[in-house]
């Protein structure tokens, strides 16, 4: 016995028993966690000018510290709760890609240091380093093609 | 045995369903069937080191209890059917080793317990085997590792996507024992209904399931109305919606006796921005506890398990490749006597 539902038709229809989310809620709550973390981003950065960090040093000590409070915040099993509210809200900041890598080191470490967390610790995070390190070489060619131009 | 019809064999009756057990996790044991299982683990590592030691406990567990409950011996047992989620079924071959009973592995997906089920009915129908063990487990860390993204990774799920159950459940099939005797099975044909959805695995297992509905009703010449409970497992609130008007578009309508075991098993809170849950353990939980317990007690008389599964491939899924299904149905009833 078989259904006679041409796939395409039952892909459609399958896809429209899905309940949607909403999108602007989403954008919402996404707009507030990001917008959150790049305001304690903003705070690091300007008490590290006050302290007389210079503009470059001050940038770093932000990055780095918003990578561990992720990594911190992974470990302890929050960041997930926070990224199933906020979706790309806490996906985009620094503290996002810093999870990628968090979580799948937490989670292959049974594996081994090295066939387990070493092997698999960029199985999120790789392909943004591949393709952003490729993008950044072809931009960077392109300036130096232009710059003797 | 005899086959009847398109795809289905009727039995003798005479393989009957002679104990059962159920392990689950923390979550699983707050839900409504918790009372009813065997053990409940607090902690989803289970005392292991790995979530995949962790599943194999559960499993090994089951073993233990449909071993002791039985008062079998290893050497009673002339065979295990077993089948897991995991690659190359590790937490059957963790569960099993050292047993020293003959052990076959088996991919079903979440239909893994009517699988083992049919085939072990099916082995022993015409006499031979005495007492064969089936089961199956999951669990939501090693199934989330293997085929989704790491545990700690924040993102988000859309509310048609399902809960992996950690648990492990399975019986003991023996020759004229029993309370309740598996009658028919109807193995199922693998689908592709074209849905490339892996966050809609009950969309995409409903054709399957309505499918082998129908085949078995048809090939039985049974109405629905023949079953107090037409139960899959697991599909899930929307696949479940979809199975019944699938099912009814091919002539039967289910609607009285539909219900499925991922909504059964998870408290409900948890499953509110969910469809439900799956995972092989998912149905070998709620058949071999709440729906086992209501037949022996002769609360439900005959009773159609619907196992299905959505043999989902991360690699296939990758070369865009639609997610292929199956549903098996056993049919099982109550002995008179």
């Amino acid at each position: 016995m078989e259904l006679n539902i041409p796939k395409e038709k039952y892909k459609k229809r399958a896809d429209d028993a899905v309940e949607k989310s909403d999108i602007w809620v989403n954008l919402l709550k996404a707009f507030l966690v990001g917008g959150i973390i790049c305001l304690i981003g903003q705070i690091i950065t300007d008490c590290g000018l006050a302290a007389g960090l210079s503009k470059t040093q001050a940038g770093t000590t932000t990055s780095i510290l918003l990578i561990l409070m992720s990594a911190v915040a992974t470990g302890f099993g929050w960041y997930d709760n926070l990224g199933r509210w906020a979706g790309a809200g806490s996906l985009l900041p620094i503290t996002g890609f810093a999870n990628s890598i968090t979580s799948p080191a937490m989670e292959y470490k049974s594996e081994g240091m090295v066939t387990g967390l070493g092997v698999r610790m960029f199985i999120v995070a790789g392909p943004v380093l591949v393709y952003g390190i490729s993008a950044s070489i072809v931009a960077g060619i392109i300036t130096y093609i232009v710059g003797i131009i | 045995m005899q086959k009847v019809g398109e795809n289905t064999f009727l039995l003798s009756g005479r393989v009957g369903i002679n104990v059962r057990a159920t392990v689950s996790g923390p979550i699983e044991g707050t839900g409504p069937l918790a009372s009813r299982f065997d053990k409940i683990y607090a902690d989803e590592k289970c005392g292991q080191n790995s979530w995949e030691m962790a599943e194999g406990t559960l499993l090994g567990d089951v073993l233990d209890f449909l071993l002791r409950k039985g008062d079998f011996v290893n050497s009673d047992i002339d065979m295990i059917l077993s089948g897991d989620l995991l690659n190359q079924c590790m937490s059957t071959a963790l569960a099993t080793r050292d047993r020293n009973i003959p052990t076959i592995g088996l991919y079903g997906a979440c239909s893994t317990m009517a699988e083992s089920m049919c085939l072990a009915a099916m082995i022993m129908d015409n006499g031979g085997a005495e007492n064969i063990v089936c089961m199956t487990s999951s669990h939501y860390c090693s199934a989330e590792k293997q085929f989704r993204f790491p545990l700690e990774l924040g993102g988000q799920k859309p509310k048609s996507a399902q809960s992996t159950v950690t648990g492990a459940g399975g019986n003991i099939l023996s020759l004229d024992k029993g309370k309740t005797a598996i009658t028919a099975v109807t193995p199922g044909c693998v689908r592709d209904p074209g849905v490339t959805d892996s966050n809609n695995m009950g969309g995409a297992m409903a054709p399957a399931a309505a499918t082998t509905i129908a085949t078995h009703l048809r090939d039985t010449g049974r109405q629905p109305n023949y079953y107090d409970m037409i139960i899959t497992g697991d599909l899930g609130s929307l696949g479940m919606e979809m199975c019944r008007q699938l099912t009814g578009e091919l002539g039967y309508d289910i609607s009285g006796q539909l219900q499925d075991a991922g909504t059964m098993v998870y408290p409900q809170e948890e499953t509110q921005n969910t469809s439900g849950t799956s995972g092989c353990g998912c149905s070998a939980l709620v058949l071999n506890s709440i729906v086992l317990d209501k037949m022996e007690q002769g609360k439900l008389d005959r009773v159609l398990f619907v196992g299905t599964g959505a043999l989902h491939s991360p690699a296939l899924l990758n070369e865009k490749q639609p997610i292929p299904v199956i549903a098996h149905a056993v049919s099982i009833e109550r002995r008179k006597a």
